[in-house]
């Protein structure tokens, strides 16, 4: 096989038995790797019904055919289970260097499945595979037990794993890499805490083969010449980073305030910006395996109270603990980033949560002593504080944990948790970016920003230039960048990318790695395929139409200032006309032909 | 008006942001008009080389709404507008 190495690892906790298996050509073909392949792989082996901590739920590490080439920006991984936040399927994706170093050492991807009756972790050395124990990393942060693994086993090795945040199965905890690299959203971190498995470390030395030497570097320089001449891709990402929307989404009137409770202009937002970030912490800006574009911030509070050092905020995480909790002091939002990734927790679910919180205080539901602390709007030291009790359970940090549905839902106002499907929104006022609202509705991880991104076209106007106050095209433009940002979650590239290059360049790329003869609508088809496949997922989990919908405040309540005073996010206008452009009933079920004709 | 600057036209036009006392104008006449203040660097920014049309990768807003759902160049810059600038800079 080209792209893929064509094996897998299945590794059982329980008797600490570890396999190889075979990847099937034709299933690679039709579901690619990353995102699909793996969850493909999850429905066909899991029960429906399974709890999501059970020794019976497995939990699969995937890369993609591109994974580790000569592609641009093709670090990518996949981790995919059950997403212990939404009870959605989960797939989160990170980058940096383990997914590549995964391919080296001779595996597309590891199955994990069971539980270990003590603390393991698993260590991949060129095609060497053994658990070992981990009980004395247990309890550690992520950096510690990073640096703890390489020294222990190879000076080069790269690592995966879990801080005290997994451990103690806090409902966003991610899965991180290299430190600082996170497959942030759902909990997925959570299941390889209840797995007793700590981390992944991995050391290869061993290539990759491409069907068409030539014709796939001729595919990759060109991809990587238009991504270094995009103004995005090429000199905007690399400068400012991710926190340069801060400014634009809040100019736009998108930058949601105080819980999305006051509207979606901060009129402080210029002082958590990329350009703020750019002028006062950043040391240096950081790219993943084989990225032109290095859009990572290394970054650093030289002094005062919040003094740390670290990576990031990304623009999501600031907004979640900044403007959506009426702070402004972007050395707190860093602190509590750095403290995120070292506990390996989410900072868009953390921040939104505490926002969440602090609205409950506001209307008298939460007190100071209830709380053991002083979570209101606009308290920097507060939101530090309790990033650490969250991450160990401590006292309140406890409800904290569950995430901000659960917290609301317990005191009988789940109305204030800003998610979908019980997963917190990030950063982009659906009621100021219409696209992005229906976006929210119908991802099927719950509320998130990276399964559809109409923020594109709705404010850069790319790869088109949309209005992003009417609903009009907005169901028909979704479904295209789900389908493609399938297709990329699958063969381990940066969603980034698609700032600069398209379908067709992406095609290329795949085919002349792969070898498949597939055409550039067959491979957005398997996007397609790729979707629905994890709808039906979501059926079985007993999602419906009803699911499908944003927080009343973004249907109900109008913003009360900027380019989008008066509007709320007309979701019937848009939602049928969605689920027809799909395939799917008036309830959202896809219709008996679709799925025939994806082959599901 | 208040023109407001982000990224890297913040340092072509040496100030995050300005008040300019101006009659309304269109947005091409405003484009040109800041050139001249600030010179030729912001104008390669900010116009195309002729300086007949606004540069493709620059995002204009006034009151946070883009002229291309208004009027594009042709758009009327009013006295009390705020005018944001933007190059095409993206994250997410």
């Amino acid at each position: 096989m080209y792209g893929l190495i064509g094996r897998l690892l299945r590794v059982n906790l329980t008797t600490g038995a570890v396999t190889e298996e075979a990847i099937s050509e034709s299933m690679a073909k039709k579901y690619f790797g990353g995102r699909g392949l793996g969850t493909k792989i999850y429905m066909d082996e899991v029960a429906k019904d399974t709890d999501v901590f059970s020794p019976d739920n497995k939990l699969i590490l995937m890369t993609g055919p591109l994974t580790g080439t000569f592609a641009t920006s093709a670090g990518r991984l996949m981790w995919i289970t059950k997403a212990p936040l939404t009870g959605t399927i989960g797939c989160a994706n990170s980058g940096g260097e383990f997914g590549p170093e995964l391919k080296f050492a001779g595996f597309d991807g590891v199955i994990f499945e069971g539980k270990a009756e003590k603390p393991v972790f698993l260590y991949v050395n060129n095609g060497k595979v053994e658990l070992r124990s981990a009980e004395d990393l247990w309890g550690k942060t992520v950096p510690d037990t990073t640096d703890q693994l390489v020294a222990a086993t190879d000076p080069d090795a790269k690592v995966c794993c879990i801080g005290p945040a997994g451990e103690n199965r806090v409902l966003f905890a991610g899965i991180m890499n290299e430190k600082n690299r996170a497959a942030g959203r759902g909990g997925l971190g959570a299941v390889m805490g209840s797995k007793n498995l700590k981390a992944v470390v991995v050391r290869g030395t061993g290539g990759i083969k491409v069907a068409d030497n030539a014709g796939f570097l001729a595919a990759c320089t060109e991809a990587r010449d238009k991504l270094k001449a995009h103004p995005v891709t090429g000199a905007g990402l690399g400068a400012y980073g991710t926190e340069i929307l801060v400014n634009i989404i809040n100019a736009s009137g998108g930058l949601p305030i105080n819980n999305w409770r006051d509207g979606a202009v901060d009129r402080n937002a210029d002082d958590i910006s990329g350009e703020t970030l750019v002028e006062k912490y950043l040391v240096r800006n950081k790219g993943c395996f084989g990225c032109s574009m290095a859009c990572g911030r290394v970054t650093k509070v030289k002094d005062g109270p919040y003094k740390s050092a670290g990576e990031g905020p990304e623009y999501e995480a600031a907004w979640a603990l900044g403007s959506s909790c009426g702070i402004n002091d972007l050395a707190a939002i860093c602190k509590v980033n750095f403290l995120c990734n070292e506990y390996g927790m989410d900072p868009i679910t953390l921040g939104s949560t505490f926002a969440c919180a602090m609205e409950m205080f506001d209307k008298g539901l939460l007190n100071v002593e209830e709380m053991g602390g002083n979570l209101v709007f606009g308290d920097a030291a507060s939101i530090v504080e309790f990033a650490t009790k969250t991450a160990k359970r401590e006292g309140f940090g406890d409800k904290l944990a569950d995430g901000s549905y659960r917290l609301a839902e317990s005191y009988g106002v789940p109305e204030l948790s800003m998610s979908v499907k019980k997963q917190e929104m990030p950063a982009y006022d659906g009621r100021s970016l219409q696209g992005m609202g229906l976006e929210y509705a119908t991802s099927n991880r719950g509320g998130c920003h990276v399964r559809g991104y109409l923020t594109s076209p709705e404010i850069l106007g790319l790869p088109v230039k949309m209005d992003p106050l009417v609903t009009e095209g907005k169901a028909a433009m979704l479904k295209i960048f789900q389908d493609l940002t399938a297709v990329v979650d699958s063969i381990g590239l940066c969603l980034f990318t698609t700032f600069g290059i398209g379908l067709p360049e992406i095609a290329n790329m795949l085919r002349t790695c792969t070898g498949w003869d597939l055409t550039d609508e067959e491979i957005l088809a398997t996007g397609d395929r790729i979707w629905n496949m994890e709808k039906l997922y979501n059926l079985g989990q007993g999602f419906t139409k009803t699911d499908d919908t944003l927080p009343p405040r973004l249907l109900h309540e109008p913003l009360p200032e900027g380019p989008a005073k008066g509007k709320v996010c007309e979701l019937d206008d848009m939602l049928p006309e969605y689920y027809n452009l799909r395939g799917w009933d008036k309830d959202g079920v896809p219709a008996k032909a679709k799925l025939t004709e994806l082959g599901l | 008006m208040i023109v407001k600057y982000f990224a890297y036209f913040r340092k072509d036009a040496g100030c995050k942001e300005e008040t300019l006392l101006l009659a309304p104008l269109s947005v091409l006449e405003l484009l040109n008009k800041l050139s001249e203040i600030h010179g030729q660097r912001l104008r390669k920014r900010l116009l195309t080389a002729d300086q007949t049309e606004i540069h493709p990768d620059v995002i204009f807003l006034i009151d946070g709404r883009n002229i291309d759902f208004i009027d594009g160049k042709d758009t009327m810059v009013s006295q009390d507008a705020i005018v944001s600038l933007f190059p095409r800079v993206a994250g997410g």
